[in-house]
């Protein structure tokens, strides 16, 4: 917990609303000038975690830190030092963004003027134009400038991109990827499209049902989540094994997307006519068969 | 550690201008609006002499002002949760107190400006009709005490004005803290306006019960609260009881105490409770 690389902590965190559990113990670290992606479906608890970073709602149990600060114990402290965006963020459409930004810089001692003007210029944004009258790509990049003015060491992103159409995503996206490569910032990265977070995440975490099924870095998890595809020589006999997170049978042919596959590779070439295809998958079939697959698992 | 604690106050005030600046933007227009139309209706009654003055003054720091008060606490806060910038306010470092403060502080300067421009629009008003005199107050008061004075200020239209107008600006805030508090919680403007209207008449109402309860037994108000009646401290202490008292001139020697007791109970504190910089009650009771 002071180990001063661990830039995000969180510890058996538990936050119910009247009777739904939302989340049921969520564990996890992120550390200092990391990437870390946070997925979950939409309704999956992203938010309500954020929510509790921000010391903006309180856990019903379990700890959590901020660059070394308890949330739920100096809020104003965490948000003065960290940049958050959050989804579909809507700001005073009756200001010029010039005015937001000069509005906004109140609010941080650490604000960086000469950085917040720079950001203006790469992002096109003129500085005379309502906010009211900005485009929903244009709104994201100004709220995303108004994340990173003040030079913050950790950068939390809530789903930034929902909403957005391709180009827009595309262009936030690259903004977001320019803009915080080189600052060695930890970056927070919330999102329910995992192709999205794919190629700038160091680690991933996947929150499913209030609980988080996967945490691990995305190499590993790549290596480590295949997808195999076999005939069998009983079709009739589902397999039962550990680390199966996808079963599906189509024209005498089973396709199972696997966890392990060292593991269970033994067991499958023992049931299978002519020997097994292993494929690679990207991280959206992983993401999908932790979270949509988990359903469809034969049960033993 | 001096130069640390200067440069946190500096900030702080910068965090204060700006939000403050914020809601005169946002909120200005009920500002003008209110006073337009308070200023337009007093000045046009005293005026055309349709009631006499003290019907007119009773008319607009009464009724016409509780809608006023209605007006000024049902936006700020609701109308964000509306629009959705509620959440781009409160992820700022700033607490959801300071946020309501700020709403509140100016809400407040807000009604008083609004009184204090509609008083001297009726004054002029008064004065177009060649109504001049102002008698010499401190000596009559000094002389006759409050209640004598009450009643005898009424037969000066242009000092009864400003004494219905003190009276009633201060009873009209009073009433606004409570209101305005209650009306954070709302999700929109119009269940926060529909939400003030019924605050409104059930606090008229409990007055109502109270003020007849304290005619029946004949005690004056001050002397109930001592003896315990909880009807009577109630109203005693309601938020608008200054202004009843005014127009109940019977019991007007409390006067002043009321004043004094109802700014303390309904603007001092909340102010420093609210202000506070970690009201949990206040953040559990606004919400997200």
């Amino acid at each position: 917990m002071n180990d001063s690389r661990v830039a995000i902590h969180v510890e058996n965190l538990r936050k119910h609303f009247g009777q739904r559990q939302v989340l049921r113990g969520v564990s996890l670290d992120v550390m200092a000038g990391s990437i870390f992606g946070f997925l979950g479906l939409n309704g999956a608890g992203k938010t309500t975690l954020i929510r509790i970073l921000l010391g903006l709602s309180r856990a019903d149990a379990g700890q959590c830190s901020v660059g070394g600060i308890d949330p739920s114990v100096d809020a104003l402290g965490v948000r003065a030092r960290i940049g958050y965006m959050a989804e579909n963020q809507t700001m005073y459409g009756w200001m010029r963004v010039g005015q937001l930004i000069e509005w906004v810089s109140r609010f941080y001692p650490s604000w960086d003027r000469a950085l917040a003007a720079s950001l203006r210029d790469q992002m096109r944004l003129d500085a005379d134009e309502k906010v009211g009258a900005l485009s929903k790509g244009q709104t994201s990049r100004l709220a995303l400038l108004l994340a990173l003015a003040h030079r913050p060491g950790i950068v939390i992103l809530d789903d930034p991109t929902l909403g957005l159409d391709p180009i827009a995503r595309r262009d936030l996206l690259r903004d977001v990827i320019g803009q915080l490569q080189d600052r060695g910032a930890t970056v927070f990265f919330s999102s329910h499209l995992l192709y999205e977070i794919e190629p700038i995440c160091d680690r991933i975490a996947i929150l499913h049902e209030g609980r988080i099924i996967k945490c691990e870095a995305v190499d590993e998890l790549r290596e480590n989540v295949k997808r195999i595809v076999l005939k069998p020589a009983d079709a009739a006999r589902a397999p039962d094994l550990p680390g199966v997170l996808d079963f599906r049978a189509q024209d005498g042919q089973w396709s199972l997307t696997v966890e392990g596959v060292e593991s269970v590779r033994p067991a499958l070439t023992s049931i299978s006519r002519g020997g097994l295809t292993v494929m690679d998958l990207n991280l959206d079939e992983i993401f999908e068969a932790y979270v949509i697959g988990r359903r469809e698992v034969p049960h033993a | 550690m001096p130069e640390d604690v200067r440069g946190a106050r500096v900030r702080r005030q910068a965090v204060w201008a700006a939000l403050l600046r914020k809601e005169w933007c946002e909120q200005r227009w009920r500002f003008f609006l209110g006073t337009v139309v308070v200023s337009g209706l007093l000045a046009g009654l005293l005026r055309a002499q349709i009631v006499s003055s003290v019907e007119a003054a009773v008319l607009i720091y009464g009724p016409v002002g509780l809608i006023l008060v209605i007006f000024f606490a049902a936006g700020p806060v609701s109308s964000e949760r509306a629009d959705r910038t509620w959440e781009f306010l409160v992820v700022q470092p700033v607490s959801r107190s300071e946020v309501i403060l700020a709403k509140w502080a100016m809400g407040v300067v807000q009604l008083i400006g609004t009184m204090v421009i509609a008083t001297l629009a009726g004054l002029l008003a008064m004065w177009s009709r060649g109504i001049r005199m102002m008698p010499d107050v401190s000596e009559f008061y000094a002389h006759n005490g409050p209640e004598a004075f009450v009643t005898w200020s009424t037969t000066h239209p242009s000092l009864s004005l400003c004494t219905f107008a003190i009276v009633g600006t201060i009873a009209l805030a009073c009433w606004f803290t409570p209101l305005y508090l209650l009306l954070a919680r709302a999700r929109n403007e119009f269940a926060a306006t529909l939400g003030g209207v019924f605050l409104t008449i059930a606090v008229l109402l409990w007055l109502m019960v109270g003020i007849s309860h304290a005619r029946n037994t004949g005690a004056n108000w001050f002397a109930t609260l001592v003896t315990a009646s909880p009807w009577v401290a109630m109203t005693i202490l309601n938020p608008i009881s200054p202004f009843l008292l005014i127009i109940a001139p019977n019991d007007a020697t409390w006067l002043p105490l009321v004043l004094v007791v109802d700014v303390i109970v309904w603007i001092v504190f909340p102010l420093w409770y609210v202000g506070r910089s970690s009201s949990r009650l206040v953040e559990k009771w606004v919400g997200v």
